[in-house]
């Protein structure tokens, strides 16, 4: 009985409330100060591939049109795009794509490999390719996505040269952004 | 066209929100009387431009009107019609349409319910609140989630992928998100009474008052919502539970416990004058941890089942969390002088001593709840420490506050308000006591076992005999509105609540999981129950390819757990088959299909009692707090208004 009293007194007297209303805000004020930092670290999704830094999962199997594909010995950066037509993002994306692809093919630093996420209908992909432009390999494996830990597409993975995870990519890509991260990526390495 | 009408709506109640606040603000300052009388106009605006807004983008889901990029994410021409309408909830941009929807027809109804009081600075200063929530929601919307954006449909694009499969596989989808929405956000309406007799310094009981059955039906959707959410994971993901501890989970439970609390101690404030302070905090604290809730849900901090709806307003959310939470602290603490009231809770034996520790238990469960949400992400911040707090932690930590909450609803109904005699505490214990020991002597009969679960059950029949005694007495007295107002709606409440306890306690307790392979024409036995595999078949549409095995069960009807491939989101999901009764669920769930016609399976069958009693449960919560806001005797508003005046 006491006590409930004096925890009622606590809460109704006067300059107590002021008190305890300061007290809470600070501890409100820590509290959304540990959200900020949680949203900073982990709202970011790039952070969140258990594959980073880790040696890349098999890639292997025939092309639909027909060559053999490979990651055993890539000895250059491999970028693995998974997507479908059905996905506005991928098609959207599909032009930086070529772009980078362009430019992976002057300077001899990159291939592309990509791999059918799910699409009943495979006969339009060599359709889109030929209209769109793109001329790199296309896999239809579902066991890659799920290997690679793939939920929603379009999602890309850059695999450094010795095989490596180096970067996970969810949504649309950038081909400048794709250059620049392969670029400072291997100016890193030599120096 | 519908991009641009669409934008226009929301442009609409973007401005008139603004408006409202900042013009209600000069004046409810200025004492402008002709001013105020425009403040519903713009609750009108509002509503116009929400309604619009939400109407335009199912015409443009509808019309597959794929230059509206959120038309392109969750549209598709297979996505079957009823799907397709909650289609626009489906994923951020529309489901802040349907906040906004709902958050507008709170703001009328406000506005029509006191139209007759344009003058008072109370109900001016709680109308600007609101509009000050639906400015920074119509904010979202104009700006960083915008749903109306549109660009030129890309070369190749032929048709949307619809929704995501979890959400257009099951009914109940297109009931849980509205429900739930139409609790959080019916929080805002007490939560601006409160901050507005903050701000006037009527801080006395006529904002309670008048709130009051807007908190209750806030309350109810909260409920039924959150009811449905679980009832929609045990129907549709396939792992034969339906309350996980996610994050996204532990965030809807957060508001509903501190506005639990809230309509108890509530009545504490109506009968003793006191707790008053406590009170205004609970209802801003419920406010707050709804945004909170939005927040977790949309930040994309965490993995969750809810992590379909992730997006990039997670900072803004917080910030809005952080003004609202700061900021009623600041308005409490200005006005704790105000607030302040003589009296103290004198006898332990009393209504309000019950209510008091009730919600020192709702509080202490809220707790309980954030620390565990919340842990693993402070200490993966300050050490990379990968942890999980999961089923463990809640049940060990949960499980004794579950108890006592269960004894004191019980206890509560029974003890007069002040003083008490233990004479007469005896005499009403009786019934109650009787039927805890009946119920303990049952269940064991029935075959129930563990120390925990026969606690369970016999502190559960206790709750349910004393609420029973309150129905009884009340019905006799005055025949059929002996159900209803707010103490029999409530013992109302609390028999739902005994029946989700003894359910989940005994589907918890009892469970019994087993995996079998099997081949075609093979049976098997779980429980008494025989399972047979009768084989396999095919079926498929424009949107799904599925696989079900027949499972004939005890000889009598067949299941088809299924696995379902969803053709545009290239996801399989095992959609389980449910046979319930009242005794016992049998749930069917397949780890593996068959690879060809009637080849073997992994069959996961699950046997659980009791499961029903959860949802029968929710559906009497539900159903009380209706009956609890409809008046037990004519003109008791009237003297209860009465009775505020002259306090």
């Amino acid at each position: 009985m006491n006590e409930e009293s004096s925890f009622e007194n606590a809460l109704e007297l006067n300059s107590s409330v002021s008190k305890i209303a300061t007290v809470c805000g600070l501890v409100l004020v820590v509290f959304i100060g540990f959200l900020i930092a949680a949203t900073l670290i982990f709202g970011s999704k790039e952070s969140e591939s258990r594959l980073l830094g880790k040696q890349a999962p098999t890639i292997a199997g025939v092309s639909l049109d027909g060559n053999e594909v490979s990651n055993s010995d890539p000895g250059t950066w491999q970028v693995v795009n998974f997507f479908a037509l059905w996905c506005p993002g991928c098609i959207a994306e599909h032009p930086e794509l070529v772009k980078f692809s362009n430019w992976a093919e002057e300077n001899n630093k990159a291939e592309i490999v990509a791999v059918v996420f799910d699409s009943p209908n495979l006969s339009g992909i060599q359709e889109f390719f030929n209209s769109n432009g793109g001329d790199w390999p296309v896999l239809d494996n579902p066991s890659i996505a799920s290997d690679f830990g793939v939920g929603k597409i379009p999602e890309t993975f850059l695999v450094s040269p010795d095989g490596v995870v180096a970067r996970r990519i969810q949504g649309e890509v950038v081909a400048a952004d794709l250059i620049e991260f392969i670029e400072s990526y291997s100016d890193d390495k030599i120096s | 066209m519908n991009s641009a009408l669409g934008f226009g709506f929301v442009s609409l109640g973007f401005m008139a929100s603004l408006i409202g606040t900042f013009g209600g603000i000069y004046a409810l300052i200025s004492g402008k009387d002709f001013l105020l009388k425009t403040l519903r106009q713009w609750s009108w605006l509002i509503g116009i431009g929400a309604l619009g807004a939400f109407v335009v983008m199912e015409v443009a889901i509808f019309q597959r009107d794929y230059s509206i990029n959120y038309v392109r994410q969750v549209g598709s021409s297979s996505t079957p019609r009823l799907y397709n309408f909650a289609a626009i909830w489906s994923s951020l941009e529309g489901s802040l349409l349907l906040w906004m929807l709902v958050l507008a027809g709170f703001l009328l109804a406000v506005t029509i319910k006191f139209a007759s009081k344009p003058n008072d600075p109370l109900l001016g200063w709680a109308l600007v609140v609101m509009f000050g929530v639906s400015s920074f929601f119509f904010l979202i919307l104009f700006g960083p989630a915008n749903p109306f954006v549109s660009s030129e449909i890309p070369l190749g694009f032929i048709d949307g992928p619809g929704p995501n499969p979890l959400l257009q596989n099951h009914i109940l989808v297109a009931f849980h998100p509205p429900m739930l929405y139409l609790g959080y956000v019916g929080f805002t309406v007490p939560f601006a009474f409160a901050i507005a007799s903050l701000i006037t310094g009527r801080v006395g009981d006529g904002w309670l008052l008048a709130t009051r059955r807007w908190t209750v039906f806030a309350w109810t959707f909260l409920t039924l919502g959150i009811i449905l959410g679980a009832w929609w994971s045990y129907e549709v993901l396939g792992w034969g539970g339906f309350w996980a501890w996610d994050p996204v989970e532990n965030a809807s439970l957060l508001p509903w416990l501190t506005g639990t609390a809230f309509l108890h101690s509530v009545m504490i404030q109506q009968q003793r004058g006191i707790l008053r302070v406590w009170n205004i905090s609970l209802v801003c604290a419920t406010f707050s941890l709804t945004i909170f809730g939005t927040f977790l849900t949309r930040s994309g901090v965490f993995d969750s089942v809810h992590a379909f709806s992730e997006s990039a307003i997670g900072p803004w959310l917080l910030a809005f969390f952080a003004f609202v939470s700061l900021g009623s602290i600041f308005m409490i603490g200005w006005r704790g002088n105000l607030l302040s009231s003589k009296g103290a809770i004198s006898s332990f034996k009393s209504r309000e001593a019950a209510f008091l520790a009730n919600n020192f238990l709702f509080g202490a469960l809220a707790f309980i709840i954030l620390i565990g949400t919340t842990f693993p992400l402070l200490a993966e911040l300050i050490d990379g420490t990968q942890l999980t707090i999961a089923r463990p932690y809640f049940d060990s930590m949960g499980r004794p506050v579950g108890f006592m909450i269960l004894f004191l609803m019980g206890a509560a109904p029974l003890v007069p308000w002040g003083e008490s005699s233990t004479e007469l505490l005896r005499q009403r214990l009786n019934f109650p006591a009787v039927a805890g020991l009946v119920g303990l002597l049952i269940s064991v009969l029935f075959g129930a076992r563990g120390f925990y679960p026969l606690v369970a059950f016999t502190l559960a029949s206790f709750a349910a005999g004393s609420a029973l005694r309150q129905l009884f007495r009340s019905v006799k007295n005055q025949k059929f509105r002996g159900v209803l107002g707010r103490k029999n709606g409530g013992m109302i409440v609390h028999l739902g609540v005994v029946m989700l306890a003894v359910g989940l306690v005994a589907s918890e307790s009892y469970r019994v999981d087993q995996v079998f392979r099997m081949k075609v024409g093979e049976s098997v036995t779980l429980e008494g129950n025989s399972f047979e595999y009768v084989g396999s078949g095919d079926s498929e549409d424009s949107r799904v390819q599925t696989r079900f095995v027949k499972i004939k069960i005890n000889d009598n009807k067949i299941y088809e757990p299924a696995i379902t491939r969803y053709r545009r989101q290239g996801i399989v999901v095992p959609t389980p088959s449910v046979r319930s009764s009242l005794v016992k669920d049998i749930y069917l769930v397949l780890d593996e299909s068959p690879e060809e016609q009637d080849g073997p399976i992994r069959l996961r069958a699950i046997v659980r009692p009791l499961v029903i009693w959860l949802w029968i449960g929710g559906l009497f919560m539900g159903l009380g707090s209706l009956l609890a806001v409809l008046p037990a005797k004519k003109k008791v508003d009237l003297a209860a208004i009465v009775e505020a005046k002259t306090s």
